[in-house]
Order: structure tokens, then C-alpha cells, then sequence
């Protein structure tokens, strides 16, 4: 039974449509990836779930509560980190803390293993001001599991940090849907839920447009990589490279041979090229993008 | 049923938990707050220089009483305490829109109510330790050049004068609730205050002029309708209550458009201004309320 269910939800922005008739169900332990590029709708989708705004039509249910009647009693089991967290930047990272923990009703003890936890290294009286945005973001992800919920709802939890920190917060979401947590992330960014969650749910134009276990992404769409080539004789090498049968759309851009094809393809195409005495000079290999995903989802429903 | 359900809220013991707890970090941090400090010891000098050069003003031999003292601390009151409120309320709630930490806060399972009576209340006791210290020392400055001071009627002052900063608080965190972002909230609050002041004054001086003549008010006896249309002007409400109660300040009334309390109609009273300058809170809180609820926060 699904957990968390959304059902033909409408939101206009005045002339705009954010969202247009979205469904959605997650079940109880899923990591659930919400993938959509920009402006598709993922952040209006998790407001409406969170109460801070109000939908024009359709229901979300969490655990067989009407969100929009019984928010006060789904708010005590969930976690939530905005888009763009904000704490109180006068005050400190401890009085930030306590204050939530207080709100939600939970033994402060909890918090020093939160600080632990999350790395944040900081005394627990620095001010919120000091701190930066990886900081920041930490605490946010800190914050959320405050009062140990059911429920995470992550708004694009890996955008915007370093790649170092964007690692580590991963490993930590990771760590958390293995505590039992179901949790609903939205990601503009195809690697991250392929990593991250084992449901995806792709959505464009507020409306969900693929909704499948995370590996429908690898094996149903059957994602192609960007494969770039510097090589020599580029004109014959295009020619070449057409006589293979897994290679797709091969042409050339700004000196280089580009194609796409299947990950394990590619080591193919290599040794087809060595062959023919041709000389590489380079290569480069682009995992496939959200693009990518849209376009093969448009083939299949064709 | 929902009013039956709201009951029911009100004797819930978690709920006013909650409130209290963010009436306590509003407290906390607006006490920190520089801009509050500095105005605070600006209230708190002025208290002390009015009441002092009150008391010692006009022949410099002797003392005045403690009335007269009251009348000038009260124009003086008037506008410190909107003052105050507008650094207070106006971005009590939009500034934690636009910040972003109400969408944080609001995920957390508390009511949207409970978030603004919690701030109204933090709020409201920091201008209450504002105004009890500042007139607190007045009075006992007036006190030490004054042997025979009412200290019902100065105490009745420091009580009406906190109501009067409770209600402007309370229309401020309106206004805050209504504005989309800081600065118009902060310009709709100071439009507020002069509403109540100038605006006020000659928009009804212009009215009576007009229809039936200012020298009939002054000569005490105005119509009906205007004596009812003061009600709606919370510092005419604070400002009868005082004059009711304190006979220095009636003579003075008029001089600020205010009524000559001899001529007041018989529902001039001092509870009857009390409860309404309590309604004068209540009902842009509950306003507020209803509005917030409805707000969209992003
Ligand atoms: N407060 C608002 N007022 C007007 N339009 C809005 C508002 N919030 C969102 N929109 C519009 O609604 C659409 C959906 O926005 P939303 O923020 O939900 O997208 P998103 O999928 O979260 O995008 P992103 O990946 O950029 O965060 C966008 O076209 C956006 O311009
Ligand atoms: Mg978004």
C-alpha cells in the first residue's frame, strides 16, 4: 500500500501551471527519486505535501492522512529540508537546535549526536551567520532527523556543494534509508537518484510522465552515454564508427568524434578504431543526463 | 464542530507549550537585537527626562504634581510606544518569509496560530519591560519631588499605555502577515501610526467642520455619531481612559481633539474602554490568524 500518495494535484501561479494533475505513490522504505528538470514542479509538489501551500485540486495522503486536515499529527513523524534552508542567523547553532527540538517536542540530548553525526565541528554557540553554505547545508540535513522520523522530504539535498560534501551527503542519505526511513528526494540530477533511491518518478511540466523502480532507468529506457573522441583521420573514423550497430547518432562537433551508445559498448568502439590503425588521441565519456531521459521516454511512448 | 475543535485547543496544554516556546525565543533574540536596545534606552532617557523636567517645569520653584507630569509623559508615550512596536511587529512575520526560516519552522508540527500568538506574545513582553522600566524610574523620580502621588492613577497609566502597545503590536503583526515583503510592511506600519495621529485628527476635525461646526465641539456639544467614531481610534480609546481617570489631563483634551470628558455619554467608562482597548488586540490578531492561514509560504 502506498505510503505517501499523491492523486491529481493542480497548482497555478497565476497564469502559470506548476502543477497539472500529478500523481505519485511511494511506498513504506522506499528511497524515492522525484526527477524533473527545472521548473517542472518538484519543489511546488513537496510544499503542498509539507501544508505551506495549499493545491487548487487533488489530495495528499501520508500513512491514510489528508495532509491538508490532519497536518499538525503527519508533521510530528516527517522531516523536511527546503530547497534553501534557513536557520535564525542571530542565533546559535544550539539555540537553532533546541528551539526546533522543543517545537517538536524532543529530549534535547539528541542534538550532540546530531552535531556528530553530521560533522559539524563548529562550537554548538557559533552563530548561524558564521557558518558556511556546506555547513549549513549539513545542519539542514542534521535538522531533519530531529525527533527520529518516518519520513525525510529533501528538496534537491546534493545541489549547490562542493563535490567533496555532495559525496558525503549522499553516503549520509544512503546511511539513512538503511535506518528504515522512507524517504522522497527531488534531484534535477540523473546520477544522484540512480545512486541514491530505488523508485524514480520522472516529472516535466507538472505532470509524472514515468514512474518505475530505479533500474527501468538502465535496463527499460536503455540510457545511452555521450562518448567523445579526439582522432585521427576524423573523417574516416566518422565513417568508420557508422558500420557499428550500437553506435547512435555519431557526428562531428568541434574536432572531435562524438556518439552516443550503451556504457559497455564503448570499449567496442575503441578496439574497433585501434583495428583500423587509426589514432586516438583522447577520449571522454558524459553519463547520460535528465535529457537523455526525457528523450527516451518520449520514443517509448511514441 | 471547528469551533468545538478550537475549544478544545485552547485548554490544550502542548499547544500553549508551544507557544510560549517561541514566545520565549522572540524574547530572547529581540532583547539581543541592537535596533531594540537603542530604542529602549532612548525610551528609558526620555522617561526620565520628561518626568523630571515635567515635574520641575513651569515655575521653577515649585514642583508640579504628578498629574501634570502624566500629561506631558503621555504625549510623549503616544508615539514612543507605536514606535517601538513598528521596530517590533513589522517584520515579525514577513521578514521570516523572506529569510526562509518560516517554511522551516512551519514544517515542524505546530499550528500557524500558535506561531503568531507566540510571537505576539515575546513580542508584546518586550515593549512591556520596555515601558514598565522607562516609566517604572519616571514614576519614582516623579515620586521623590512629588509627596502626595495617586499611584492608582500612575499605575493605571503604565497599564494603559502597555494595551496601547499591545494593540499596535497586534496590527503591525497584521500588517506583517499581509505584506508580501518587508519594506511595504514597514511602510504600511508607519502609514498605521500616523493614521491614528494626524491623519485622524484632521480627517475628523475636516468631517466636523463640515457637517456640524468645530465650535460646537468644543463648546461640548458634539453629535453622537462623532463621540462613536472616536472608539475606532485606539489612542483616543487610551487617551479617554486616562482623562477619565485622571482629572489634569481633561482640560488638556481638547487641545488634541480628544473630548472633553464632561461631556462624555454615560458609556464612557473605564471598563468599557479597557475591554475595548483588549478587543483593539484581539481583533487584528484573530484577523491575522485567519489570513496567515491562508498564506502561501515559499
Ligand atoms: N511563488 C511563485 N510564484 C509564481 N510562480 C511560481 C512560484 N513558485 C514557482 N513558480 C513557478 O512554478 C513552476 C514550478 O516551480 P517549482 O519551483 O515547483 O519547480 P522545480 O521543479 O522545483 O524547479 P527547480 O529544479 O528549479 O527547483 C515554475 O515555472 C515556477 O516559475
Ligand atoms: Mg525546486
Amino acid at each position: 500500500m502506498a505510503f505517501i500518495k499523491i492523486e491529481d494535484l493542480y497548482k497555478s501561479y497565476g497564469q502559470r501551471e506548476a502543477l497539472r494533475g500529478l500523481d505519485l505513490s511511494v511506498s513504506k522504505g522506499d528511497i524515492y527519486g522525484f526527477l524533473g528538470p527545472n521548473g517542472a514542479g518538484k519543489t511546488t509538489a513537496i510544499k503542498i505535501i509539507m501544508g505551506l501551500i495549499k493545491p487548487d485540486a487533488g489530495s495528499v495522503n501520508i500513512g491514510g492522512k489528508d495532509v491538508s486536515r490532519e497536518g499538525m499529527q503527519i508533521r510530528r513523524y516527517i522531516g523536511y529540508l527546503p530547497e534553501r534552508i534557513a536557520f535564525y542567523r542571530d542565533m546559535s547553532i544550539w539555540d537553532n537546535l533546541s528551539f526546533l527540538c522543543d517545537i517538536k517536542e524532543c529530549p534535547q540530548e539528541r542534538i550532540y549526536s546530531l552535531l556528530d553525526d553530521f560533522k559539524i565541528n563548529a562550537p554548538p554557540e557559533t552563530k548561524i551567520k558564521q557558518l558556511s553554505k556546506g555547513m549549513v547545508q549539513r545542519l539542514g540535513l542534521a535538522q531533519t532527523l530531529i525527533g527520529d522520523p518516518k519520513v525525510l522530504i529533501l528538496d534537491e539535498p546534493t545541489t549547490g556543494l562542493d563535490p567533496e560534501i555532495r559525496h558525503w551527503v549522499k553516503d549520509k542519505i544512503i546511511d539513512m534509508g538503511k535506518s528504515g526511513k522512507t524517504i522522497f528526494l527531488s534531484s534535477h540530477i540523473l546520477s544522484d537518484v540512480q545512486q541514491l533511491c530505488n523508485r524514480v518518478g520522472v516529472i516535466s511540466n507538472g505532470r509524472m510522465i514515468a514512474e518505475d523502480n530505479v533500474d527501468m532507468l538502465g535496463s527499460t529506457l536503455r540510457l545511452d552515454h555521450r562518448f567523445r573522441l579526439s582522432v585521427k583521420p576524423l573523417r574516416d573514423a566518422l565513417e568508420r564508427v557508422k558500420d557499428i550497430e550500437e553506435v547512435k547518432r555519431p557526428r562531428i562537433e568541434d574536432g572531435s568524434l562524438v556518439l552516443y551508445c550503451r556504457g559497455e559498448d564503448k570499449v567496442k568502439v575503441i578496439e574497433h578504431l585501434l583495428q583500423h590503425c587509426f589514432d586516438i588521441l583522447d577520449f571522454s565519456v558524459d553519463e547520460p543526463d535528465l535529457e537523455e531521459v526525457f528523450v527516451k521516454i518520449m520514443e517509448g511512448e511514441k | 464542530m471547528k469551533i468545538l475543535a478550537r475549544w478544545k485547543l485552547v485548554y490544550s496544554r502542548r499547544m500553549w507549550s508551544r507557544t510560549l516556546r517561541i514566545a520565549k525565543k522572540e524574547y530572547v533574540q529581540n532583547m539581543k537585537n541592537p535596533w531594540i536596545m537603542v530604542l529602549a534606552v532612548v525610551f528609558l532617557v526620555l522617561s526620565v527626562v520628561v518626568s523630571y523636567y515635567g515635574t520641575a517645569s513651569e515655575s521653577s520653584v515649585e514642583w508640579m504634581d504628578m498629574e501634570h507630569t502624566v500629561r506631558y509623559l503621555t504625549a510623549y508615550v503616544e508615539y514612543m510606544v507605536p514606535i517601538l512596536a513598528v521596530v517590533l511587529g513589522y517584520g515579525s512575520v514577513v521578514r521570516e518569509r523572506e529569510s526562509g526560516t518560516m517554511a522551516l519552522l512551519l514544517a515542524y508540527p505546530v499550528d500557524r496560530g500558535e506561531v503568531l500568538s507566540g510571537k505576539f506574545l515575546g513580542l508584546w513582553s518586550v515593549l512591556i519591560t520596555c515601558v514598565v522600566t522607562g516609566l517604572g524610574i519616571g514614576g519614582l523620580i516623579i515620586s521623590m519631588h512629588i509627596p502626595d502621588v495617586v499611584w492608582a492613577e500612575y499605575y493605571l497609566f503604565i497599564l494603559a499605555s502597555v494595551l496601547l502597545g499591545g494593540i499596535y503590536l497586534s496590527l503591525y503583526i497584521m500588517l506583517s502577515v499581509i505584506f508580501e515583503d518587508s519594506t511595504s510592511s514597514m511602510a504600511g506600519s508607519i502609514f498605521t501610526l500616523f493614521l491614528f495621529s494626524f491623519i485622524w485628527l484632521f480627517s475628523v476635525y475636516a468631517l466636523a467642520e463640515l457637517t456640524f461646526g468645530w465650535s460646537e465641539v468644543v463648546a461640548g456639544r458634539p453629535p453622537k455619531w462623532y463621540l462613536g467614531l472616536q472608539l475606532f481610534n485606539p489612542v483616543l480609546i487610551w487617551y479617554t481612559l486616562l482623562a477619565l481617570n485622571i482629572p489634569a489631563l481633561r482640560e488638556w483634551a481638547m487641545e488634541f481633539g480628544g473630548e472633553e470628558p464632561r461631556y462624555h455619554p454615560g458609556y464612557y467608562d473605564t471598563w468599557i474602554m479597557l475591554i475595548l482597548l483588549i478587543i483593539w488586540i484581539a481583533v487584528p490578531l484573530i484577523l491575522a490568524e485567519y489570513l496567515f492561514n491562508r498564506k502561501e509560504i515559499d
